[in-house]
């Protein structure tokens, strides 16, 4: 513990002597790769190996220092993999428990996004926190609160609000920005999410009805893999890559593209602050537990702007983003003449901090941060919550809680199995 | 079987006129059940609501016995009472609580009572969470000390959340196991259950440290003022870090929660303590929660500990200082600041100038960020520029171009860049370009990158100006600024300055300058580019803009080029191909790949060949082609991966039998498979996957090779794709590349050969087989001709309706063709053939005299090349596509043998020889069954008539909207929204009715015999039940309404029904008042109606249709999904 401790604040003298010596300038200021001199390397932790978490082991200018996971097979493979000193681990609260590790990276399915979020805060860990950010309301709002009160940064894995060519959409969000930005297309805005506008639903990402009692695999620490989702037989279904298929641990396909669509749109909207005020779905009866498809779900905000997930295609002749004066197709078509020209002549939108380390060595709020992606995650779990429930739901975003309707607002924030106390 | 909702409720009235005896009313509320459950899942909400209204008006016995069909996970199907049952919760929990008044969640709970299973108790507690009230919280109370099922209890008692709820909790804490305790100690914290809070807190104190953290966790969160004293010395005994207690973080939180309640001086004690006490590196973060505790209580003065904790030495530490002086920040504060700046450490302005950049006082930017932009130190001098960006334009601006008259510094210029970026827009053009001449040369760089981000064209001649100076980096930013800073005026000059400049970056951009103007432009600028081309000597720097001009004069200029003797010159020539507009480069690039030797040129032009064909207009048929030619030019691995890669996006039948063969190669085999599943996989939201066996058997043997990040993903839609695919046969090889199996020798013509007697036709057949062997080779998988004569080969198999796809080349003055059912055919010609009319194409009907002959459209390739055929004949009319072009759309093949004739219904595919060399390959046929092509000679010969043709519902009326043709079957569609029953044409007394059928889970149809077109067939005529009765929703089923039943009069045997998804078949034989119905082989009714009904009905119900003798035969439908198919029957009444 003292040798580590050391070691972190030699890293902050080496900080304070690399500002005070005036002209040498780390790289991430300038941009490019963000390569750093090992001693100043920041270090990190992967949980959760199995599927989007082998990405995670090669993300951006950190070293890693240990992977964790459920499954002992997820483990081994990786470690295999990644070889040197990189300790495995099948319990993460060993991980938090690091005083050597800087960033946790959150790779797990969704309804452990929230938990271990607040408990690297706690434990003093920056957080890079895989999508869709909670599976609840109420856990998002607890994330907010923990990654405020520790003072930690929080990133959530998609990138379409600050990166170029998003999707099927093959433009810059920048672009999108200070075209609605401008004010030309008119307001309030009505963007429609759907495969004609280049953004297709993943609906294949569906759960199955009536499974089976399986027998848990010997490499799989089930119960740990529950965590704080209800006890459910295990069948080989509910887990690794099938998991979205469940409510208890994901949204389906809506739950998690969801927010790579919509947190671009929020951004846009500019609607990062607030929440929609209604939502209306469109869909077949869904299951308790397998999720099904939908069929249209619409949100609306107080100004009237909308967002449209339109899950069948249906509208053929559906505009990316319309307003009352314009309108913006899928590869940047518009009803407007010289767009292109138009949005080249206006000033950029603000910075946004893109590259993570950056982040964690000012301080400064990532692009994509616990508070505008709760409020992106926000609009999926409503959604959710909608299509659960198979009604119109109304939302007051300040207290963010649903109007006249206890039920709904029970699925804001579901009780937690044993003492997973969140 | 009967679902109709008012004969049911007319059946209550009867039997309680009659006498009410309970078993009778079961016995009604069962079949209610089964109806409603038939229904489930539902497509929409309004669905939902009426069925969930239905199972209301049943009460609580109703309710009750939904729940009597759960079964334990693994031992059968109740999905669609569980999707009932969760309905049920989820209305009545909503806002339409009051209209059920508890029914629901009453009897959610005597179903609990009753339940011995696990997983079905703790499905019914789930559901309680939703609709559950302080009934549910009291009634679950035992259930906190069961080992298996007090998490879910525990968690339903929670989302109740009353006080009530609370209580049941406390209660059980109080008696339960310490290993349950801490989820009863978390759950209380949670709802903030303050009468708890005095017993928690003695917990606290308890051996185990699990107990201890909870409790300290739940007494923070309940937040009594009085635990103050219990929660610090909790932390000071952890030292103030994270512990196994958690003590520190129950008093940050204890901190936040007293803030929330009100109680501010309490709440500040905590952040007082927190900032006493954590003072180490690991402890600062808790540090921070002191911090915002206390700024966010409004501690007086605090400002001062802020500016002083601003000094301290940890970045991420003092980062959330500035945080949390942003909270709610005064004017007044803001003051303070900035007179703090010039004092601040130099790693802390950068952050301190992020807090207040928003602030729009001047002694903000006066103190703050002008001192910041001329600091010393880069870092604090880019912090102060870039938060320019949110100072009013009218102060930043004039800075920011000011600091380009002496900043030399990189990385701040691009700073500044960005930062006027953000400020300027295209008006600010002239104050920009006006800043030019003074500005440093790196000050020009970033104006003019801004002038082009801006498209400020107005202001060309001053950038282009400033070539003058000779300076290199100015020039090569001029440069790239050109494509955005050009109009067409500036056409001439640009050209010319591509004409004298040797730079390779800046001759891209000056290109690229070119072809946007030309792009932008609406005239022709030909004669301006090839004046210049032919009066300048090295003019290869002007192949690149050539494909704007998109001309033939253009590619000729090219083709030129690409044969010149200079590498440069053809290196150029080949990038001007490579982004031709049209298919017409194409050839070209073909060409160079194959003789050009030098390695680097072949290499580009055999990529760009690649991307020149997938981004041309083609249709797949022709990409394919285009794309196979290549493969043996591949020299590489990595080349023939390129290929497969490509012909991945090639959604064709053949393009998946091309990269299959590349299955079993060692390298090549992930690359293929990957492309494979691509091919036969439906692409998003579209329903253009392939199917038949050989989809089936490729897809197989492919998924276990796939890589890459989504293969995953792949794995499971792969498994989704295959479980769905339609069981058909799809299209079938008539030819496997090595010999003659299937074919043989042409005898005559089929009106002449089915004139002979056996005997002569054999000798005529041997005879012509021989000659086949003369005339006919094969040779690398291909059908060849060397003969001289016109002895056509034949498929040994006679076809009706098919599907064909063949590939087929030709030489110089090659004519050939494809008989159809043994006629002429389908013409192939080389076009070159005019005397003869060929120069009308390839595909035409050429015998035809009545109908069309002539080809849509010429869409041959050239001769020696490989050309495809899609042919589709179905009944009389064929459709053909040339290399993916329509060139005969669904036209009559006349009787080329006996005019008088239609087209034989069934007979050989031919291919015709005529003298000239030719090929045949992929020879692929998808045979199109239905109709009487699935009449079996025995039932040809008994006289049995086939009622549907796989095409239309012709020998149908009634109903056509739900049900309908696909896949050759009739499949009913009730959500299409039509409404009756599909009836058959004619009226049938005495019948044998045979038919297959293939049923989804639960499903619900009928057979209606002696039926008239109006009325509820079951009793105006006879119905024979079709139903999935093996589904958990029938479990109750009297024996009278099983599948094949006469409904309400004869019972039909249970348990001969095939799986699910497999087909069925079943015969129905009517004679008199005699019904005999066999179900895959087995006897299920055998009986006689009048016998059956002499009593009175089993159903005790009236059946007017007992007395027709005569009527039409219909499908009933009951709103359930399911196909038919091969539907025949023979007339005993004649």
């Amino acid at each position: 513990m003292n040798s580590q401790k050391k070691s972190r604040r030699d890293f902050v003298k080496k900080s304070v002597a690399i500002a005070a010596g005036i002209s040498i300038i780390p790289r991430y200021v300038m941009g490019g790769n963000g390569f750093l001199a090992p001693s100043d390397q920041l270090t990190k932790a992967v949980i959760g190996v199995g599927g989007m978490g082998q990405s995670h082991l090669g993300y951006e200018g950190t070293k890693l220092l240990a992977v964790c996971d459920a499954d002992g097979n997820h483990l081994a493979n990786t470690l295999k993999k990644v070889g040197g000193d990189v300790k495995g681990y099948r319990d993460f609260r060993d991980v938090l428990a690091r005083p050597d590790i800087d960033i946790v990276h959150i790779a797990t399915p969704p309804h452990w996004h929230g938990i271990m979020s607040i408990m690297a805060a706690e434990a003093g860990k920056d957080v890079w926190c895989e999508k869709p950010m909670t599976r609840t309301i109420g856990e998002g709002k607890r994330v907010v609160e923990a990654m405020k009160v520790h003072g930690k940064m929080f990133r959530l894995n998609t990138w379409f609000r600050f990166k170029d060519n998003f999707y099927g959409l093959n433009t810059e969000v920048k672009k999108l920005k200070k075209v609605v930005d401008s004010g030309v297309l008119g307001w309030p805005l009505k963007v429609t999410i759907s495969g004609v506008t280049g953004f297709n639903w993943k609906f294949y990402w569906v759960g199955k009805e009536n499974l089976a009692p399986q027998t848990i695999p010997a490499h799989l620490d089930y119960n740990m893999w529950l965590g704080p989702a209800p006890e459910k037989p295990y069948n080989a279904h509910r887990v690794h890559s099938t998991f979205r298929g469940y409510w208890d641990y994901d949204g389906g396909g809506l739950g998690d593209m969801g927010q790579h669509y919509i947190d671009p749109v929020q951004y846009f909207l500019g609607k990062d602050e607030t929440s929609p005020v209604k939502v209306e779905v469109d869909a077949p009866q869904q299951h308790y537990d397998a999720i099904g498809t939908w069929r249209k779900i619409t949100f609306t905000y107080a100004d009237g702007c909308q967002i449209i997930l339109d899950g069948e295609n249906k509208d053929k002749n559906a505009a990316y983003i319309e307003g009352p004066n314009g309108k913006i197709f899928n590869g940047f078509k518009s009803t407007i003449p010289n767009i292109e020209g138009l949005i080249d002549s206006l000033p950029d939108p603000m910075e946004q901090i893109t590259s993570f380390s950056e982040s964690v060595r000012t301080r400064e709020k990532f692009a994509l941060n616990e508070e505008n992606g709760h409020r992106s995650g926000t609009i999926v779990n409503m959604g959710i919550i909608a299509l659960r429930l198979g009604r119109t739901l109304e939302f007051d975003p300040v207290k963010q809680v649903f109007i006249n309707d206890e039920e709904a607002n029970r699925l804001l924030d579901q009780p937690s199995r044993n003492s997973w106390a969140y | 079987m009967k679902n109709t909702q008012k004969t049911l409720i007319t059946f209550i009235l009867i039997i309680c006129a009659v006498s009410t005896t309970s078993a009778q009313i079961n016995r009604t509320l069962e079949t209610k059940v089964a109806d409603i459950l038939a229904q489930f899942p539902t497509e929409n909400a309004n669905h939902t609501n009426q069925l969930i209204n239905d199972i209301l008006e049943l009460n609580s016995e109703g309710i009750l016995l939904f729940c009597d069909m759960l079964v334990p996970a693994g031992t059968g199907n109740d999905t669609q009472v569980r999707f009932a049952l969760n309905s049920l919760a989820t209305y009545s929990g909503g806002t339409a609580q009051q209209i059920t008044e508890n029914t629901v969640e009453k009897t959610f709970l005597l179903a609990l009572q009753k339940e011995t299973d696990v997983e079905i108790q703790s499905f019914l507690i789930e559901r309680l969470a939703l609709c559950g009230s302080d009934v549910s919280a009291t009634a679950l109370s035992p259930y906190l000390a069961k080992p298996k099922l007090y998490n879910v209890a525990l968690a339903t008692i929670t989302s109740i959340g009353t006080d009530n709820a609370s209580e049941v909790i406390f209660e059980a804490l109080k008696t339960s196991d310490n290993n349950i305790k801490p989820s009863l100690i978390s759950a209380l914290g949670k709802l903030r259950y303050m009468p708890a809070a005095a017993y928690i807190q003695d917990l606290t104190d308890a051996n185990s440290i699990i107990i201890q953290q909870s409790a300290l966790t739940a007494l923070a969160e309940i937040a009594p003022v009085n635990a103050m004293g219990k929660l610090i010395e909790a932390a000071k005994n952890a030292n103030y870090t994270l512990n196994n207690s958690k003590a520190i973080l129950a008093l940050i939180n204890y901190g936040n929660r007293l803030k929330e309640e009100g109680k501010i001086e309490l709440s500040k004690e905590v952040g007082k303590l927190l900032l006493k006490n954590c003072t180490a590196e690991n402890q600062l973060h808790f540090r921070t929660a002191g911090i915002h505790l206390l700024r966010e209580n409004n501690e007086a003065n605090f400002i001062k500990t802020l500016l002083k904790e601003a000094k301290h030495s940890n970045t991420n530490y003092r980062g959330t200082v500035f945080n949390a002086a942003a909270h709610n920040i005064t004017s007044a504060e803001v003051t303070k600041w900035a007179k703090a700046y010039k004092k601040m450490a130099p790693e802390a302005k950068p952050q301190l100038l992020k807090l207040l950049q928003n602030s729009k006082e001047s002694i903000v930017f006066e103190k703050c960020i002008v001192a910041a932009i001329h600091d010393k130190n880069d870092l604090v001098s880019i912090a102060g520029i870039k938060s320019l960006a949110y100072q009013p334009k009218e102060k930043a601006l004039p800075l920011l171009l000011k600091l380009l008259t002496y900043t030399k510094n990189e990385v701040k210029n691009n700073s500044i860049k960005e930062t006027l970026l953000r400020v300027s827009s295209l008006e600010d053009g002239a104050i920009l370009a006006s800043n030019l001449e003074k500005s440093t040369i790196e000050g020009k760089k970033v104006l003019i990158e801004v002038l082009a981000a801006k498209r400020a064209s107005d202001y060309f001649t001053e950038v282009v100006h400033l070539l003058n100076l000779k300076n290199e980096t100015l020039t090569t930013a001029i440069f790239e600024a050109l494509p955005s800073l050009s109009t067409t005026e500036n056409l001439p000059e640009i050209v010319k300055l591509l004409t004298s400049e040797k730079n390779p970056t800046n001759i891209r951009n000056i290109q690229k300058a070119i072809v946007t103007t030309i792009d932008a432009s609406e005239e022709d600028h030909s004669e301006l580019i090839f004046n210049t081309y032919n009066s300048i000597q090295n003019n290869e720097n002007l192949l690149a803009v050539l494909p704007a001009l998109n001309n033939d004069e253009a590619l000729k200029l090219v083709e030129i080029s690409l044969n010149s003797t200079t590498k440069k010159q053809q290196l150029e020539a080949l990038k001007a191909l490579a982004s031709w507009r049209t298919n017409n480069a194409l050839p070209y690039l073909f060409t160079a790949v194959t003789s050009i030797n030098d390695s680097e040129l072949r290499k580009n032009a055999f990529n760009n060949y690649l991307v020149q064909v997938r981004n041309s207009s083609y249709p797949n048929d022709q990409k394919l082609l285009l794309f196979k030619k290549l493969m043996p030019l591949a020299t590489s691995v990595d080349e023939q991966k390129n290929i497969l890669n490509n012909i991945g996006n090639v959604k064709t039948f053949l393009a998946l039998v091309f990269v299959s063969e590349y299955l079993n190669n060692p390298a090549l085999k992930a690359t293929a498979s990957n492309a494979a599943i691509k091919i036969a996989l439906p692409s998003p939201g579209k329903k253009d996957g392939l199917k038949g066996n050989l989809v089936r058997e490729i897809v197989t043997n492919s998924v276990d090779n796939l890589t890459g990040p989504d293969s995953q993903y792949i794995k499971i839609d792969v498994t989704e794709f295959l479980n769905n695919m339609p069981q058909e046969e799809g299209f079938v090889s008539i030819f496997n590349g090595t010999d003659f199996s299937g074919w043989e020798g042409l005898v005559q013509n089929p009106i002449a050969r089915n004139k002979m007697s056996k005997k002569a036709l054999a000798k005529a057949q041997a005879k012509a087989n021989a000659q086949m062997m003369k005339d006919w080779y094969i040779k690398d998988g291909v059908i060849g001709f060397k003969g001289e004569g016109y002895n056509n080969i034949c498929t040994i198999k006679d076809y009706g309706d098919f599907e064909m796809l063949v590939d087929w080349k030709i030489t110089n003055g090659g004519d050939s063709g494809i008989y159809l059912r043994g006629a002429p055919q389908v013409q192939i010609w080389d076009i070159a053939l005019t005397k003869v009319g060929a120069q009308v194409g390839s595909g035409g009907l050429y015998n035809n005299q009545k109908n069309e002959r002539i080809p849509l459209e010429v869409a041959d390739n050239p001769v020696d090349e490989w050309n495809t055929f899609r042919i589709k004949m179905v009944g009389e009319r064929v459709t053909v596509y040339l290399n993916g072009v329509l060139v005969t759309d669904n036209v009559i093949l006349e009787n080329y043998w006996d005019r008088a004739l239609p087209i034989f219904t069934k007979e050989a595919i031919e291919l015709q020889a005529h003298g000239e060399d030719l090929g045949f390959k992929n020879i692929y046929v998808r045979e199109i069954k239905s109709g009487t092509d699935l009449l079996s000679d025995a039932e040809k010969a008994a006289g049995f008539k086939s009622l549907f043709n796989g095409r239309d519902l012709d020998h149908w009326i009634g109903n056509k909207t739900d049900y309908t043709v696909e896949n050759n079957e009739i499949a009913v569609r009730p959500k299409q929204g039509g409404h009756g029953n599909l009836y058959t044409a004619e009226e049938y007394s005495d019948f044998n009715f045979r038919f297959e059928f293939k049923l989804t889970s639960g499903a619900n149809n009928g057979l209606g015999i002696h039926v008239p077109l109006e009325g509820d067939a079951a009793y105006v005529g006879k119905e024979l039940q079709i139903l999935d009765n093996t589904a958990s929703i029938y479990a109750n089923l009297k024996p009278y309404q099983y599948h094949g039943s006469v409904y309400g009069i004869i019972a039909a045997k249970r348990g001969h029904l095939k799986p699910l998804g497999q087909w069925n078949q079943q015969e129905v034989i009517v004679q008199g008042d005699t019904i005999k119905i066999i179900l895959n082989g087995e006897v299920i009714v055998d009986g006689n109606i009048k016998e059956a009904s002499k009593n009175g009905t089993v159903d005790g119900l009236e059946h007017p249709g007992l007395k027709r003798k005569k009527g039409h035969i219909a499908f009933l439908g009951h709103g359930s999904e399911l196909e038919f198919r091969n539907i025949r029957i023979k007339d005993l009444s004649k």
